[in-house]
């Protein structure tokens, strides 16, 4: 069954909005501060009671998936002031960690609310790049884990240490 | 303005607004960009079969057996499944004269809820004297009892030890101790002058040296400090310990065996190796034995050196490992090698969000056992999902399909409420998430994908439509349905595109592999076939009614078929005909069901239709005096289907019943662009299209999944949507075409099980290959009298008579079951 799209994003997608701002929540995996929540525009927002930073940024679809599949993508950061670098050296592990993107009509920035006013897609951070001047990040969808193979648990010889060899079967 | 209602232009506005919206520096590179909102993992258009499972122990080609292997998985049941457990442990220990074999088995990830039905080389325990079983469910904590502390690893040698003979174990991991164990195959005895039976002995030297590489002078003697003899066939308290009563120190010499026995004699002897150091600790011992002749008189005792069991002695409890325990005594019925265990296992229990409560609880709901293996931390993808990643609060789409699943189906053909779907499984090799969860969904028909941050679930299931399309533009707007500029970068055009499933996916038989709970739990197939046979143009004299019986006369063969010496003999005698033909047939319907009416008709079992079949005096109840032609059914196509988390053959009837209704009757698939506010439609969301241009009015569809575009506008594909598709019924089939699979995986895109499985199928008397060859024969035969060649209808069966139109089946070779 159809799910009603958040009032405000609907509005948006009709353009009885003035557009949407990306608003991304990145754990920063011990960095600081973690998690990291910036905004892409003019300046600092606050929404679902937390302060969103401003930091150019841009991404772009890395590939048009059919439609069972689920898209990665690439999270190009601009980086002038060092910000990313100082994270990254400050011993921040991004890879592995959430990222969350989050569309937000500019209407409900200040008061809105993750439920009623945002889409969200999730994402890990696969790895990242550093370049003059600039950070990417290389996002993968959170279902591409279920790439990794299950059952988890292992046999080994240190739990079970009475594992016959394979040709010692008395 | 309601949502979906822009042109293409509109949307191109919209666009520009996104642009504005993101706000960034020209500098940068500025793009439109949008990941996608909806991600489908499991597909709704064909079924697949996989080989990833083929070096599973329960579902690969050698059938369920025991194995050990580090570095396999620990297996995770749901649902219950027969298993046949890992083995970790295993002693062979001396009681009194005799021996036992104590073995402890790893079933599973734990906790479960129950392991029943143990059986040893498929013979209940029950019927086996002195056998002792322990279970451990796999909770945490629990507690493994004093007498299982000792975990062995035998290694294999067969060294035959005469005299000065020497057999080497050098040491494989660390110990605490070592057991030689010896046999004499012939006996343990002497001969006196007489000829009367004499007590011989057996003498050897045992030496050990630290470390799995020893130098020849590491080697050292094993010198007992104490000698404390307990009963015969107990072991000895000291450094070495026999199984005998009789050890004599001569030199580095021991008389480790004394006996007058003309059958077999083992004896084991276990050197305490952390004891003999001082209780110094477990380490890598290597141990050498040679042998010296026992000889009395002329005779000659040779033993040979069996095995080494490397022995840890310490409590170990394998917290959340559910384990079972089986301390078996060599019999006349058990001895030689470890026999196969199997058992039925209850598997995990788990957590039900559509209950108040958080205890865990044995369930075969598929959503609930996906849920389990996302959202566990130990054995699935904890990690990176939890509960609230899901999209299972009140009114989510995980209670709601958790509920599907549950409904309760009944009716005719259903001796009992039957719960739609259900799960049994053993995950018990390591392969991507992604393909154990395909099986699990599969079995429920479920797709899962991510939409605005939550994984959801919905069902390939039948539903009222939640939106309507058109592409007409009628007051000039294109409603719903976008614009797009013509590939030759003309005018405007409807962004509607369809196109129809390929003719090799237009599947006209469904064979689905599963596991059958009331046939011991063994791999089955069961075959679905399209009953249809094509009106050559129409049936003329109707107009017949909705629900009409046809009867017609024609020709017909019975085909008496007889397996003799591995081959399937065919005797064929052509009569005329004149009986029911199809009933629920309505004028122009294109097909005709070539079956009975009723359960009670007495037709013959096997018999073919002689085509083309010229029909004459048709009659209905309304109608009499038509006439028509029959065609014969074009190629058959054959799909494969793996249904290893299902376990009762109804379940997996209606699922093969389920894909070949789909592929039959909704062959067409569509894409369109939408604004992005209709991209709330989700998988498995039906809508209707009105289209003048394609003369759809109100046709139905099943949305597939939804996307983002470049240029700022969604899109939606669809497949057709037909609730006939959904009806579940029953299957009403007697002697179902049922093949026992020889194990393992189906390769995907191999058509081969007709010639793997011909040879097995039961109840089947005519094997696809000689109907084949048969009936190209028939085919070279008509086409020489002007008929249409090809392969003759094999109408040898029933249809399915639930209701019209629903029940497709074109093959006879189906009869009536027991529902289960």
């Amino acid at each position: 069954m159809a799910r009603a799209f958040p009032a405000a994003i609907a509005a948006a997608f009709r353009g009885e909005a003035l557009g949407l701002a990306y608003l991304l929540e990145l754990d920063t995996g011990g960095g600081t501060p973690d998690p990291l929540r910036i905004v892409n525009g003019d300046g600092d927002v606050e929404f679902a009671g937390s302060t969103w930073t401003v930091r150019p940024m841009e991404f772009d679809e890395t590939g048009v998936a059919p439609h069972e599949e689920a898209q990665s993508l690439q999270l190009r950061l601009a980086d002038a002031d060092g910000f990313w670098k100082a994270l990254l050296a400050s011993g921040a592990e991004l890879r592995g960690k959430r990222a969350t993107l989050f569309r937000v009509p500019r209407g409900s920035l200040g008061s809105g609310s993750v439920e009623a006013d945002s889409l969200r897609d999730t994402f890990l951070v696969e790895t990242w790049e550093r370049a003059s001047g600039a950070v990417s990040l290389d996002l993968k969808p959170l279902l591409a884990t279920l790439e990794l193979d299950v059952p988890a648990g292992t046999i080994t010889r240190k739990e079970f240490p009475g594992i016959p060899d394979i040709n010692s079967v008395p | 303005m309601g949502i979906g209602n822009f042109l293409l232009g509109a949307l191109q506005v919209l666009a520009g607004i996104f642009l504005t919206a993101t706000g960034l520096g020209a500098g940068l590179g500025l793009k439109l960009i949008l990941s996608g909102a909806l991600t489908i993992i499991t597909g709704l258009i064909t079924p697949q079969g996989r080989d990833g499972f083929s070096s599973s122990p329960r579902y690969g080609f050698d059938n369920v057996r025991n194995t050990t292997n580090e570095g396999g998985p620990i297996p995770v049941i749901y649902g219950r499944e027969m298993v046949a457990p890992a083995i970790i442990s295993q002693m062979i220990e001396p009681d009194g004269l005799d021996q036992r074999l104590k073995v402890l088995c790893l079933i599973g990830e734990g906790t479960i809820s129950a392991i029943t039905d143990i059986r040893l080389n498929d013979t209940p325990i029950d019927e086996f004297d002195g056998i002792q079983v322990q279970k451990w469910y796999g909770t945490d904590p629990q507690y493994l009892s004093w007498g299982w502390r000792d975990i062995g690893t035998a290694y294999a040698a067969g060294t035959r030890l005469g005299l000065n003979d020497v057999h080497t174990h050098t040491g494989k991991g660390e110990v605490d101790a070592l057991v030689l164990s010896l046999t004499f195959p012939g006996g343990l005895y002497g001969v006196h002058k007489d000829g009367g039976l004499a007590y011989a002995g057996f003498n050897c030297r045992i030496e050990w040296a630290r470390g799995s590489n020893p130098k020849a002078t590491d080697w050292k003697p094993v010198v007992p400090a104490r000698w404390q003899q307990k009963s015969v066939g107990g072991y000895w308290s000291g450094q070495v310990r026999t199984t005998t009563g009789w050890i004599h120190n001569g030199g580095n010499w021991w008389t480790v065996a004394a006996q007058r026995t003309q059958s077999a004699y083992r004896i084991q002897m276990r050197v305490d190796l952390n004891q003999f150091l001082g209780n110094a600790g477990r380490d890598v011992f290597s141990i050498r034995i040679t042998g010296a002749e026992a000889v009395h008189g002329r005779r000659t005792n040779i033993p040979t050196v069996v095995n080494v069991v490397e022995v840890q002695t310490e409590l170990k409890n394998y917290e959340n490992r559910a384990l079972l325990g089986l301390i078996i005594p060599a019999t006349a019925q058990l001895s030689g090698g470890t026999p196969k265990i199997t058992c039925l296992v209850d598997g995990l229990k788990v957590e039900d969000p559509r209950t108040a409560s958080s205890s865990k609880v044995w369930s075969r709901n598929p959503v609930l056992c996906a849920r389990d293996l996302l959202t566990s931390e130990r054995y699935g993808l904890g990690e990176f999902f939890s509960s609230s990643d899901l999209d299972e609060g009140v009114g989510g789409t995980w209670r709601t399909m958790a509920d599907y699943c549950d409904v309760a189906l009944q009716g005719p053909g259903y001796s009992q409420p039957h719960h739609r779907h259900q799960l049994d499984l053993v995950l018990d090799v390591k392969a991507p998430l992604r393909d154990w969860l395909t099986q699990i969904l599969t079995t429920a028909r479920l797709n899962l994908f991510q939409s605005d941050g939550l994984l959801r679930l919905s069902a390939d299931q039948d539903s009222a439509s939640v939106r309507a399309f058109t592409e007409d533009e009628g007051d000039g707007v294109r409603k719903g349905i976008l614009a797009a500029p013509e590939s030759s970068g003309g005018r405007m055009v409807s962004s509607l595109v369809d196109r129809m499933l390929p003719d090799s996916q237009a599947w006209t038989t469904v064979r689905a592999r599963y596991v059958d709970r009331f046939k011991d739990y063994q791999q089955q197939v069961v075959e679905i076939t399209d009953d249809r046979i094509p009106v050559d143009g129409v049936i003329v004299g109707g107009p017949f009614l909705a629900g009409e019986t046809l009867r017609a006369s024609g020709s017909y063969t019975i085909v008496y078929s007889y397996p003799w010496w591995g081959f399937t003999w065919r005797y064929t005698r052509t009569f005329t005909w004149t009986g029911f033909l199809s009933r629920n047939y309505e004028t122009g319907d294109p097909y005709v069901y070539v079956a009975p009416d009723d359960d009670t008709a007495a037709w013959p079992s096997k018999y073919e239709l002689n085509f083309p079949v010229t029909l004459t005096g048709l009659s209905s109840k309304a109608t009499t005096g038509a006439t028509g032609h029959l065609d014969e059914a074009g190629p058959e196509r054959v799909a494969e289907i793996q249904l290893y988390g299902v376990t009762r053959m109804v379940q997996a009837l209606r699922e093969a019943r389920f894909h070949i209704n789909r592929a039959q009757l909704t062959p067409r698939f569509c894409s369109f662009a939408v604004t992005l506010g209709d991209l709330d439609l989700e998988p498995g969301d039906v809508f209707s299209i009105d289209s003048a241009r394609l003369g759809w009015s109100g046709k139905l569809w099943m949305c597939l999944g939804t996307r983002y575009g470049h240029d700022g506008t969604g899109r939606v594909e669809a497949r057709e949507h037909d609730p006939d598709v959904y009806l579940d019924q029953t299957d009403h089939i007697k002697d179902p075409v049922l093949y026992k699979a020889p194990g393992g995986a189906i390769t995907p895109g191999s058509r081969s099980l007709q010639a793997a499985d011909s040879n097995q199928k039961l109840d089947q008397a005519t094997k696809p290959g000689l109907s084949k060859a048969a009936s190209g024969k028939d085919a070279g035969a008509k086409a020489a009298q002007g008929g249409k060649a090809g392969s003759s209808g094999k109408i040898t069966g029933r249809k399915p008579v639930s209701k019209a139109r629903n029940v497709w089946g074109r093959s006879g070779r189906l009869g009536w079951t027991w529902l289960r």
